[in-house]
């Protein structure tokens, strides 16, 4: 994700916040060690950039990226 | 070295409680406590207040543990307990934990701590390089095991444990949640279900699936 310049920054940051929105409002979240948060309180973080919102962003940069080069198939097709 | 003995092993656990997602981890640890107790092992459960670093460092010296598992929060260095005091610190006392397999529900501590512990002894460190990630429904608080989101992350979690109380080796254990993770996204792939949420449940199953390792020696067995 640090390849990433401030305008992809920008994208993905706006992607993974509509990727959330579409959580209902009482799903909890579980990461980091500061507590579990609601969706709206995820969405906050992810607005403002700090430590959870950063940490949410890489999870599905991941995610999307593995969706985009097919690695998520490769280790569906190696653990199943 | 630990022989393989038909003897009653030790089981610790640490169910420290606080916040809502240690409440979660601590009611589905009891899912692994079941098993152990079938399997006749004798299980020392450090919960709430008592999963503090004293009376953890007390048990271990004490009963020498052939399993530990860690619920709780953490960081790349640590893992801690009741009100997140430190149990166990990787420039501390890394070689509390390292007689014993080791599993460690918490975030990033397989990435510092877990390589401390796995470079002592010959025994197995399994956990997370990056945050241990779960979602659940905030209307099953009371109920966490009728809940089926968070079921998603913690039956894969918990088959480590499992499969370890069933004789198998570290690194086979760490195989097995990895596929019960795999297992889970392909479920939501292919389901009916057409629910909006899927895709980022699915995209958290990854993460974990990914950042779960096995360090030290994967042939170890409890």
């Amino acid at each position: 994700m640090s390849e990433l310049n401030k305008e992809q920054l920008a994208d993905l940051q706006a992607l993974v916040k509509a990727r959330v929105s579409v959580l209902s409002p009482e799903t909890g979240i579980s990461i980091g060690s500061s507590g579990p948060i609601k969706r709206d309180e995820l969405i906050a973080h992810i607005e403002a950039g700090d430590e959870i919102g950063r940490q949410f962003i890489a999870m599905d940069w991941q995610f999307l990226q593995s969706l985009k080069t097919g690695e998520i198939y490769e280790a569906i097709a190696q653990y199943s | 070295m630990k022989l393989s003995l038909n003897i009653p092993k030790f089981i610790l656990i640490t169910r420290p409680q606080g916040d809502k997602a240690l409440k979660y981890l601590e009611v589905w640890s009891q899912k692994i406590i079941e098993v152990a107790k079938k399997k006749g092992a004798t299980v020392l459960d450090l919960h709430g207040p008592r999963a503090n670093r004293k009376e953890m460092e007390k048990i271990i010296r004490k009963k020498d543990p052939d399993l530990i598992i860690i619920n709780g929060h953490g960081d790349y260095d640590s893992v801690t307990g009741q009100d997140q005091e430190i149990l166990v610190k990787a420039d501390d006392n890394p070689e509390l934990l390292s007689g014993a397999i080791v599993y460690a529900i918490s975030c990033r501590s397989a990435k510092i701590l877990g390589a401390a512990v796995a470079s002592r002894g010959n025994r197995a460190y399994i956990g997370y390089t990056e945050d241990f990630v779960f979602l659940y429904n905030e209307s099953k608080i009371y109920h966490p095991l009728e809940d089926e989101k968070a079921k998603l992350f913690l039956e894969p979690s918990n088959q480590v444990a499992i499969s370890l109380l069933k004789n198998h080796s570290a690194l086979e254990a760490s195989l097995s949640s990895k596929q019960y993770f795999i297992r889970n996204i392909q479920k939501l792939l292919t389901s009916d279900n057409k629910s909006l949420e899927n895709s980022q449940f699915i995209s958290a199953l990854y993460w974990n699936f990914k950042n779960q390792v096995c360090l030290g020696n994967g042939e170890a067995k409890v």
